[in-house]
């Protein structure tokens, strides 16, 4: 465990503040501005005082975190409090650690398989330049995985530092302000089965393909292979679930922001005039400028945790990320080059070869997609913060400065999510990709129709 | 798949034929002709109307008499074979005059509202040609015993009328209205058969069958119009006794001019064209774009017309295509299909947004609306009339540019002697309908790059004066000028902006009387000028008044004082935050119409100009592509689409430019005011504006600038040498296996009948081999 300063700092903060409602959640009134997530509110329950002790952390994203345990990717860590997790116990650990011995002992036994004849029945494909890719494809999947598998093993630590970090914050959003940012994190669950779904359909696909009798070689090859897929695809959910958590960290700070915005405030002096006189009451949106300073402290020391805690995050997955990037790129370049052929062959299109094709085109595509959407709300929430925090306007001087001291500070602070430092990954990493691949694929097919045009002609109407 | 297709084609082959071999040629080219001279008059109709409503040209009852005058003349000058021309005159005439009589009715619609005579038209347009077509598709002569049965309708009718004239029953009215409508639509039919029959017999009066036919149309939009203009009154007045006494209390007084009023033009046109779903009558009253479910109804349909349009010109200008397919390289095949469709993918894009957008854009121009207000009070000039001038050279600009090609593309490169080829004129649709949506963008793109300039303006005229104040204080005390007041030339020099603030005041003043009619927006310059004529002078920071006489009326630097700037600083960055916002609404409300954009620009300007490479390589190109046959149609073509892309990046590449010099100007601001409190506050100010940040991007996948124009640029430019140089090497391999050909012939030729087995063999093996090569997978 990290040493935390943090802990010893509460009772101080205790002291200093009232009971936890004294502050009102930006969730707890339906948000205006940011429409795109008034789902969310409706998802947070009423503030609960503390529950029993046994109230499991990371509900949310229970079902991809048990699949990540039991493959050895995620450590199986002891819940020590409400709050906080602690290091695996030791058969735990062994366990994790047999599991990951296991992975590698399978993945020098596929190498081997590869190398040698053995599995040459599974590449029965049509042209020379086939095989080679889709050796090349297999081999850059076990390099994927087995990264993924040294990364996470190594990232042990730090992985459950940025979980308790997490957990920490959330107890004292949950004692201030009695909010719990407990979300729905159904499309993790989604994602799982459809790439659960996705590996199933695709080794059937190949099953069915191959000809002649599958030896036992083959069938664990594959097997693996799909293993393998499906858990770097997994963890690449869990990137994007973990970011999502915290986004919605992001965009509660945000939301408190927001309060003091002069938008709000001028429309609690009852200064827009027209609606003023429906309710006389203050506008709950708005919040009072004396609790600014108090407020503002709150929220720029949530804001530096959790941008340590998504550069931590950035950390534990960089390697992993750029590998998973590189090896989805080559599959949909092959994947939309097969297609391609296959579409333009003539008069022997194989049903088989489009779905495989489709299968993975669609896996790889959503991951992608959901990836860099992640990124990109997540680093856009996060830059956020400095434009909302310019909208207050504050008569005092000393607010003034407050604010003065956050902007200062973010001007050169650029929020990104790296893969390793090569590329930001946001919206515009999947254009790149896109036109990338484009590229590629014109210049394969014009290769692929200078052969064509060089075998194929002779034989065809002599017009 | 295939099956289906080629049924459908079949169908619509037979369906085409029918027309084609139910009437013999001569019949076809008659019928042709009397269509074009229909036609021509009702644009003469159309043009008549049109100047009598914009008080151009009124004949008045002139008109009316000419008419009779020239139907008579019709009648009893008959045709002759020589006298075509004079008979078509006299009836384009006639067609005009018409017009000129129907001016007041649809001026008076126009008034109430003038959708009525939108939907008349497309009512008797969709009418007489669905009519047209039964009666041509019907057996022949088969609604011929129709006539009689009409003219007597149409006598009891005349009659009725005469009577009702005494006695002004409303049902006999109103029935006869609707009765009307029916006979005129039968009398279609009837006319139609009638003129085939009569052609048929030798009868090939052109003039008199188009003026029949134009008779029909002519009552029946007539009636159409009529009944409509009934319903919406009644609607109306309904409307009126409902929430006359609210209406009062909507009118509140504006300040400022929105910035709707000058899209009129623009909206009608879009409203017609099917991009905007909002209710017109809202638009024309109050200049609010709200939601309407007629509208977006209306909207489906002109998207599935122009889809179903669209497909059935791909369809029948494809059939080249389809034979091509073989012999051409799959590549250009795929590419060709892709790019056909990226047009309409883009329409449909542009539509659908729209739709979805529909309720959103109001809000965005009443944002902006609030802008100004807060401007005005800021005392920024925002003059909206030059918004209206842009869009109507943009709207020139696009129908010069679609018109120029298509026009062009027609005459030179279509085959024109067939029916179907009048479906060309479906392709330009897409790009119309996408730069209309498009201009909607790029006008409220540069308004709002002028309010960033205005508030730029402002903060530099602060400096301005700043600085002149500066000079004078200077001035004052090094050259000490003789202050004579009662000398007018003694201080102009100091004075000018003051003289400069005053002339505004008067412009301003004019521009308060007269909101609704100028663009401009600005009333008076307030205070700041004035105030210091009564007011005591509060000298805050050690400035001392420097002349007791002058100072009454030049102490006057807003600069000097830093409490009262910095409300106005803290409002004018408020404002500039908030039009970053509506920058950034704007972006996301478009965003998926500027991607679309972008990918259809891209791909169409390099397939352009591969094409044109190809055409001029004697190679075949797809059908959609034959205006790249022509390198002067082409460059036309390229200039309009790349305007478009480039217009749009560079205009948001402003935007973003404006926005960011803000910053520079309050810094300006602080600088020349040289005084710590105001430093500060500049300082506090611009770490915020730090963070207004206004940038476009099509979905965040790119932004807009000119570095994305270099990129796209060199895209261009690489894609176009990849695909030449294939190209090429195509076209040697493809050489090299015909002169190899060509060899073994000859060889095969002249050897003996086993050497050409051989040589035949040799080649045949070669070929099973790569076959086996390729497996079937």
């Amino acid at each position: 465990m990290s040493p935390n300063t943090w802990i010893v700092e509460m009772p101080a903060q205790k002291t200093r503040s009232q009971p936890y409602p004294r502050r009102v959640s930006p969730y707890r009134t339906a948000s205006i501005n940011r429409d795109a997530f008034t789902r969310d509110s409706t998802a947070v329950p009423e503030p609960v005082p503390l529950r029993n002790h046994d109230y499991p952390v990371f509900e949310d994203i229970r079902t991809i975190l048990s699949v990540l345990k039991a493959s050895g990717l995620m450590p199986i860590y002891e819940q020590v409090s409400n709050y906080e997790v602690g290091p695996p116990t030791k058969t735990n650990e062994f366990y994790s650690f047999f599991v990951r011995g296991a992975v590698h002992a399978l993945t020098i036994f596929n190498v081997y398989s590869l190398f040698t004849p053995i599995s040459a029945q599974l590449f029965y494909s049509y042209r020379e330049t086939d095989n080679v890719n889709q050796w090349i494809e297999l081999l850059l999947c076990i390099l994927t995985y087995t990264l993924t598998v040294f990364v996470c093993a190594r990232n042990t630590k730090s992985m459950l530092r940025i979980m308790n970090e997490i957990l920490q914050l959330d107890e004292e959003i949950r004692r201030q302000f009695g909010a719990n940012l407990n979300q729905n994190f159904g499309f993790s669950v989604k994602f799982l089965v459809g790439i659960a779904a996705c590996q199933t359909y695709i080794i059937v696909l190949k099953i069915y393909a191959v000809q002649g009798v599958i030896t036992p070689t083959s069938y664990i090859l594959l097997a693996f292979y799909a293993v393998q897929n499906g858990l770097t695809a997994t963890y690449i959910v869990f990137a994007s679930a973990l970011l999502r958590i915290v986004y919605i960290r992001f965009h509660f700070i945000n939301e408190l922001l927001t309060k003091y915005t002069y938008g709000q405030q001028n429309k609690r002096k009852g200064g827009g005039g027209r609606r003023a006189r429906g309710n006389n009451n203050i506008n709950p949106n708005a919040a009072i400028m004396e609790h600014f300073p108090e407020d503002s402290l709150f929220i720029y020391r949530m804001h530096n945790k959790l941008l340590r805690i998504y550069k931590g995050i950035n950390d534990c997955c960089n390697l992993i990320l750029v590998s998973f990037l590189g090896y989805s790129f080559y599959t949909v370049t092959t994947n939309c080059y097969n297609l391609f052929v296959q579409i333009t062959a003539k008069g022997m299109v194989s049903p088989n070869i489009l779905q495989w094709c489709f299968a993975w085109l669609c896996l790889h595509f959503s991951l992608l997609a959901l990836l860099s959407r992640s990124c990109g709300l997540t680093t856009k929430e996060a830059n956020a913060t400095a434009q909302i925090l310019a909208r207050v306007y504050a008569k005092c001087r000393e607010y003034q400065n407050i604010i003065d001291k956050f902007l200062t500070k973010s001007i050169k602070q650029e929020v990104q999510f790296t893969a390793y430092g090569f590329f930001a990954i946001d919206n515009s990493t999947l254009f790149k990709i896109f036109s990338a691949v484009t590229t590629y694929l014109v210049i394969l097919i014009q290769f692929k129709q200078l052969e064509d045009s060089k075998t194929d002609d002779p034989v065809p109407e002599q017009t | 798949m295939a099956d289906t297709a080629s049924h459908i084609h079949d169908r619509f082959q037979t369906f085409m034929n029918g027309l084609g071999d139910r009437y013999e040629p001569y019949v076809r080219q008659h019928l042709s002709k009397v269509y074009m001279v229909l036609g021509s008059t009702a644009a003469a109709t159309a043009m008549g109307a049109l100047l009598q409503m914009r008080d151009f040209l009124d004949l008045g009852v002139l008109a009316a008499v000419a008419t009779l005058i020239l139907v008579l003349g019709l009648h009893f000058y008959k045709d002759d074979g020589k006298n075509y021309y004079t008979r078509l005159s006299m009836l384009y005439a006639f067609g005009f005059c018409s017009g000129q009589t129907l001016g007041p009715l649809l001026g008076y619609i126009c008034s109430i509202n003038p959708a009525i005579i939108l939907s008349a038209l497309t009512g008797t347009f969709v009418t007489f040609i669905s009519l047209s077509l039964a009666a041509l598709l019907a057996e022949q002569g088969k609604y011929l015993y129709l006539g009689g049965m009409l003219v007597s309708v149409i006598n009891t009718m005349a009659l009725l009328s005469l009577f009702n004239m005494v006695f002004k029953s409303y049902f006999v009215q109103v029935t006869q209205l609707y009765v009307g409508v029916f006979v005129m639509a039968a009398f279609i039919v009837y006319d139609t058969q009638n003129i085939v029959e009569k052609c048929r017999n030798g009868n090939r009066d052109v003039v008199q069958h188009a003026l029949d036919l134009f008779f029909d149309v002519l009552s029946m939009f007539r009636r159409l119009l009529i009944i409509l203009t009934q319903k919406e009154e009644r609607k109306q007045n309904e409307r009126r006794k409902r929430n006359y006494p609210s209406n009062n209390m909507a009118q509140t007084e504006d300040t400022v001019q929105p910035l709707l009023q000058q899209f009129q033009q623009l909206f009608f046109i879009s409203k017609i064209a099917g991009i905007l779903p909002q209710d017109l009558e809202k638009f024309r009253s109050r200049n609010l774009l709200e939601k309407s479910r007629s509208g977006m109804i209306y909207m489906l349909c002109t998207l599935v017309v122009y889809v179903v349009l669209y497909n059935i010109l791909i369809y029948s200008f494809g059939e080249e295509d389809r034979s091509l397919k073989a012999s051409q390289s799959t590549l250009t095949f795929v590419i060709g299909l892709f790019l056909t469709y990226i047009g309409l993918i883009m329409m449909a894009t542009d539509q659908l947004t729209a739709l979805r957008n529909q309720g959103r854009i109001g809000e965005l121009y009443e944002r902006i609306r609030l802008v100004d207000e807060r401007l005005y009070k800021e005392n920024c000039v925002m003059d909206n009339s030059t918004i209206g001038r842009r869009i109507r050279i943009m709207l020139i600009m696009t129908v010069i540019f679609e018109l120029s090609i298509l026009v062009s593309t027609y005459v030179k490169l279509v085959d024109y002697s067939q029916w179907m080829s009048l479906l060309w004129v479906v392709s330009a649709i897409p790009t119309f309908i996408n730069t209309l949506d498009k201009i909607w963008f790029a006008v409220s793109l540069y308004a709002l790059k002028e309010r960033f300039e205005a508030i730029n303006a402002t903060l530099e005229e602060l400096v301005a004066t700043h600085e002149k104040y500066k000079l004078w204080l200077r001035g004052d005390q090094e050259l000490a000028p003789p202050l004579d007041s009662s000398q007018p030339p003694q201080y102009d020099s100091n004075l000018e902006y003051l003289y400069k603030e005053l002339g505004a005041l008067d412009m301003g003043s004019i521009g308060k009387s007269s909101v609704s009619g100028s663009g401009r927006n600005k009333v008076a310059p307030v205070a700041h000028s004035m105030n210091s004529f009564g007011e005591p002078i509060e000298a805050v920071f050690g400035k001392p008044p420097p002349h007791p006489l002058a100072s009454n009326i030049i102490r006057e630097s807003e600069l000097g004082n830093a409490a009262k700037v910095e409300d106005k600083l803290n409002n004018l960055c408020q404002v500039h935050d908030e039009i970053c916002e509506i920058g950034k609404a704007m972006n996301e409300l478009w965003s998926y119409p500027i991607l679309s954009l972008m990918a259809y620009g891209f791909l169409i300007f390099t397939a352009q100009l591969y094409f044109l490479y190809c055409a001029t390589q004697f190679q075949s190109i797809p059908s959609l592509f034959r205006s790249a046959k022509n390198p002067f149609i082409t460059v036309i073509a390229l200039s309009y689409t790349s305007g478009k892309c480039v217009y749009l990046i560079y205009l948001s590449w402003k935007t973003s430019q404006a926005s960011k010099r803000t910053g520079i100007s309050l810094h300006k601001c602080g600088v020349v005011a040289d005084d710590n409190l105001l430093y500060e506050i500049v300082n506090h100010l611009s770490l915020k504006l730090l963070n207004h940040s206004v940038d476009f991007s099509a979905c965040g996948f790119f932004t807009l600038d000119m570095e994305t124009l270099y990129g796209v640029s060199g895209g261009i430019t690489s894609y176009l040498i990849i695909l030449i140089q294939f190209n090429l090497a195509a076209q040697q391999a493809k050489e090299a296996i015909q002169t190899f050909n060509s060899l073994n012939d000859t060889a095969g030729l002249v050897g003996a009948a086993t050497d050409m087995d051989n040589g035949s063999s040799t080649l045949h093996d070669l070929v099973t081999t790569t076959t086996m090569l390729t497996p079937t997978g």
